[in-house]
């Protein structure tokens, strides 16, 4: 008996030698190659860069950065588009030459050889103006215990679905930005996106005036300057930052649910998302 | 001489008497009576329900050699495992929120050790397991797939006698006999673990180690305890109890050189349920009885991080306290009567009270710096203590007139949360024809309504799970199931059965896209989404429940889907456990007077997942017009993949050695006897092919229990 045990004992360990991770072979469904496509402009005023992607079956190799493509931008109120070339990122840059109207449609095509046109539109989301900002040195407890300094976006949101970013830099004593790393325990809070762009939308406060609350340290000190960028998102690219953030969050985890990144270009992947832009720049 | 064997027929209905002619001059051994209570089944009108002889469980070979109840009914037709290794179960397409545990009659809402690995269920506590899966009779409800009924043993009234064992992971002793003889009688069972001795022996090797770390504890125990009063002919008072806890945590300390500075500080995550019934039989007329309950079950998760630090004058202690569960408290009366032995009505009410605490947080802080004053700060988090209150009246007839049985009964419902009450009327029906001395073919319709939740992931019982009340955002669940089948007993001992079932699941919950169970940010009612639910499909099942070979065979063919708005661009998709077969054998085979062994082997399609099918190089902006590349992978619609099929198989064999009074055994058992990789999950990973340097994305499966020998030494007495 006890020989038995011993023996199974070993056979148990030598056994056990690349159990835990192993490559499998799963059946996945052929879909074709495509293009991705990512133009994500937080200010329309400015524009943005479009970075188009091969897009590649699962098991397929890496996807490559796609450069030679011909892209054009179209407007229903008359702004005019201009493309530059590649950058160093690989990405196009995509530069208004006048003014873009509120409500303007912007619409994007792109063509890339052996594809589909690849097509994508946009409302320029109206702006939504930063009424006041209060800065409260610390002003926020943590349940720990821990202070926190206080930062106070007040504004009125039109009628209708409005998605807000807000994004809060600080600048030293050159003129360089430096990031907040901020949190907000508002109930209309819903997240970070994976560019820093705070998220809230107004289902709840539609049509009233708000004041939305974030929280963090100033790292570099609670004085000089600071800008708040307040955005009023597109639906699109509200839900691209958000799906972005919880994605970022537990990407780790094996027991999240699937998060389903969202996709408005047609004949083939990626967001087009755009934003209006108003910030204010305030001396702590 | 020897007598020559005969076998009586009876139907009890009445106090009966039989005399037997003996031949004359024979010294007669002790003579044995049992008794089963349940009807075979081809003669019952209950379908798609299942017992499995306790004797039976317990040669079934266990992981650990923890002989473990749930992780046996899983080898059941239309029941399946959840994640491997775990003691969730799932039956004909519901979710586990979606059966009622009941252990004597009281609900028990975590029935998961150590995460799932064993159940709370100390097998040698037991007396009988029955698990109904559909057909369900008027007086169960509450709840939408399945009501597994568990009893604990009443204590002998005559002897005393003893059982227990000890292996690898834990021991178990149970002790039971008469208080007064024949009047009154106790059951008394404890199981527990010792990791934490074993690991505190080992802590204890390094000195250094030993000072700093404080207390240590890693185990789980459980108490069942049962005593049982015959007043007098007409009165009996049951009083069971069930006690069992998870405890996991460390404390340390270390002080500095002055002796009067220190560190220190623990972590402490522990949970557990506790259950109570004292019931009431009355014997009201010989053909009238009566049952009163009263039930008491609690569940309570508790999780705690506390530090504490002096250095001079300077003083600061941190803690905080995460809790949830959930309480019930109810009264139940149930009543027999039998107009005659064809005839049987039953009738009852209930009442529960839910408290449920869905997670709430509690800090306290409190720091006195040289020279300042004492800064304190306590504050609580969370979703308050939420209370519904639950009620159930039924009545149920069954009746059988020639061929023909029937058992027909409503089943209505009651629930109250704050702001919101919802009513539910329930029909059941069920019914079975003798087609010939053979044959019996049977079928039933049930519907059934439950109004609390459990939020869960899907597969682990991990006790931060939470339990939550239907609110007014939040609509009860709802099903109907009909089933049909054939029962057919072979040589009067195999029992076969095949059925077919469909059943529609309404307003059934699921967390969105891209919610987390981990994630406690958000409102729980945030976090879900309603929709519904469809499973069909068909079980066949062969059992053999005594003889020198038993066992059963089961098979599964099924199909299980779900609906939601909010979930998969609001198109059907396959549920997590969606098995298209599940096939299972279990065997115990007598070798010998002293030998035996016992094997079980499954085969099922593996779990479906959602995998992603494509991919892209997307950017980010990380500072000021400076960006980042970063990988993109778009899912495919989702569950539309099939993990790798899961197949197991585990042994055991058994050395019984019996005395007059005293009985042993040794049992040497491998789980998973061929070490197959079953995949727990699967993960994307990037390979670069050494030839030509190309990198693609393969899958790798995550796998967590290879082969894992155990022996025991169980002993009677």
């Amino acid at each position: 008996m006890r020989k038995l045990f011993y023996i199974l004992m070993v056979i148990s360990f030598a056994s056990c030698q690349d159990f835990f991770l192993q490559e499998v072979d799963v059946k996945i469904d052929k879909y074709p190659k495509g293009v991705a496509v990512t133009a994500i402009w937080v200010n329309a005023q400015e524009g943005g860069k479009i970075f188009i992607s091969e897009a590649n079956p699962i098991l397929d190799s890496t996807p490559q950065v796609i450069t030679n493509a011909e892209i054009k931008v179209s407007s229903t109120k008359g702004s005019i588009w201009g493309i530059s070339t590649i950058d160093s990122d690989g990405a196009f840059d995509c530069i208004p030459n006048n003014s873009v109207a509120i409500g303007d449609k912007l619409s994007l095509q792109i063509k890339v050889a052996n594809f589909p046109e690849l097509t994508a539109s946009q409302i320029v989301p109206d702006t939504v103006s930063l009424k006041s900002f209060e800065f409260i040195l610390n002003g926020f407890s943590n349940p720990d215990g821990y202070k926190e300094n206080l930062y106070k976006i007040n504004l009125d949101d039109p009628i209708g679905k409005n998605y807000y970013g807000v994004k809060i830099v600080q600048l030293d004593e050159q003129g360089n930005e430096s990031r907040l790393y901020l949190s907000s325990s508002d109930q209309y809070y819903k997240g970070e996106s994976d560019s820093q762009v705070h998220l809230f939308n107004d289902h709840l406060f539609n049509g009233k005036n708000i004041t939305l609350n974030l929280h963090g340290s100033n790292w570099n000190g609670n004085e000089g300057k600071i800008i708040i960028y307040l955005y009023n998102l597109s639906e699109d690219l509200y839900r691209y930052f958000y799906a972005e953030g919880i994605k970022g969050e537990d990407e780790e985890n094996p027991f999240q649910e699937p998060v389903v990144i969202p996709q408005n270009i047609a004949n083939g992947y990626g967001i087009f998302g755009i934003a209006s832009c108003t910030k204010k720049i305030v001396e702590l | 001489m020897v007598l020559n064997p005969s076998l009586i027929n009876l139907i009890l209905t009445k106090d009966t008497i039989i005399n037997i002619g003996l031949v004359s001059g024979l010294t007669l051994s002790e003579v044995q009576i049992s008794s089963n209570k349940e009807e075979k089944i081809d003669r019952s009108t209950r379908m798609s329900t299942i017992d499995v002889p306790l004797e039976q469980i317990k040669k079934v070979p266990a992981l650990f050699g923890e002989v473990d109840v749930l992780k046996v009914l899983q080898l059941l037709p239309g029941v399946s495992g959840g994640t491997e290794g775990t003691s969730g179960f799932y039956v004909r397409g519901g979710s586990p929120d979606q059966n009622l545990i009941l252990l004597d009659g009281v609900p028990v809402y975590n029935v998961s050790h150590v995460g799932g690995i064993f159940s709370t269920f100390n097998s040698d506590a037991l007396k009988n397991v029955t698990l109904t899966k559909g057909g369900f009779p008027a007086r169960y409800g509450g709840r939408l797939s399945s009501i597994l009924e568990i009893n604990m043993k009443e204590g002998n009234t005559n002897e005393f006698h003893g059982e227990g064992g000890f292996g690898i992971i834990a021991s178990r002793l149970t002790l039971e006999g008469p208080i007064k003889k024949d009047k009154a009688s106790f059951m008394i069972s404890g199981r527990r673990t010792y990791l934490d001795l074993i690991a505190k022996a080992l802590l204890s090797l390094d000195k250094e180690t030993k000072d700093e770390v404080g207390k240590f504890s890693l185990f789980f125990h459980d108490l069942n305890a049962k005593v049982n009063w015959k007043l007098n002919q007409k009165h009996r008072l049951y009083l069971s109890s069930y006690f069992g806890k998870d405890q996991f945590g460390v404390s340390w300390n270390d002080t500095y050189f002055s002796g009067d500075d220190y560190d220190r500080g623990e972590s402490n995550i522990n949970w557990g349920n506790i259950t109570t019934a004292l019931r009431w039989n009355y014997g009201i007329r010989p053909n009238l009885f009566s049952n009163a309950t009263l039930t008491y079950s609690r569940f309570k998760f508790n999780l705690l991080g506390a530090f504490e630090s002096k250095f001079n004058e300077d003083f600061s202690s941190y803690a905080a306290k995460y809790f949830s569960g959930i309480e019930d408290l109810a009264a139940k009366i149930d009543f027999d009567y039998l107009p005659n032995p064809r005839h049987s009505i039953k009738f009852g009410s209930q009442l529960i009270h839910h408290t449920y605490s869905p997670g709430a947080f509690n800090f306290k802080f409190e720091e006195k710096v040289q020279g300042g004053g004492i800064e304190k700060f306590d504050t609580l988090l969370g979703p308050p203590k939420t209370k519904s209150i639950e009620s159930a009246t039924y009545v149920e007839d069954d009746i059988r007139f020639g061929s023909f049985g029937l058992n027909l009964g409503l089943h209505f419902s009651t629930f109250t949360v704050p702001q919101k009450s919802y009513f539910s009327l329930q029909p059941r029906i069920a019914a079975r024809y003798l087609l010939s001395k053979d044959y019996t073919v049977k079928a039933s319709f049930a519907s059934m309504t439950q109004y609390i939740n459990l939020l869960t992931n899907e597969g682990i019982g991990l006790p931060t799970d939470l339990w939550v009340p239907s609110t007014k955002n939040i609509l009860p669940q709802q099903s109907w199931q009909a089933a049909a089948g054939v029962v057919k007993i072979f040589r009067d001992q195999y029992e076969t059965s095949v059925e077919l079932f469909y059943k529609q699941m309404h307003d059934v919950i699921a967390y969105k896209e891209g919610s987390s169970y981990l994630d406690i940010s958000d409102s729980w009612e945030d976090k879900i989404t309603q929709g519904d639910g469809k499973a069909y499909g068909a079980e066949f099942f062969v059992q053999k429940k005594k003889g020198k070979l038993n066992g059963w065979i089961g098979y599964t063919l099924s199909w299980n889907n779900r609906k939601f708005e909010e979930i998969n661009g609001g198109e059907s998709y396959r549920y997590k456990y969606d098995r298209r077969h599940d096939f299972e054998i279990v065997a115990n085979y007598q070798l010998s007077k002293r030998w035996s062994m016992s094997g079980s082997w499954q085969f099922a399609t593996g779990n479906a997942v959602t995998l992603p099918v494509i991919k892209y190089l997307s950017i980010s902006e990380y500072y000021k017009n400076e960006y980042y590349q970063k990988d993109v992978f778009i899912n495919g619609k989702k569950n539309a993949y099939t993990m790798p099929s899961y197949h197991r198989l585990d042994l055991g064999f058994e050395y019984r050695k019996k005395k007059k009074r005293f009985e042993s055994a040794w049992v040497l058992g491998v789980y998973n006897a061929y070490n197959r990789a079953n995949p727990f999950f699967l993960i994307p990973s990037q390979k670069t092919d050494d030839a030509t340097g190309v990198t693609k994305t393969v899958f790798k499966k995550v796998s967590i229990l290879p082969i894992i020998p155990n022996i025991s030494y169980q002993f009677k007495f």
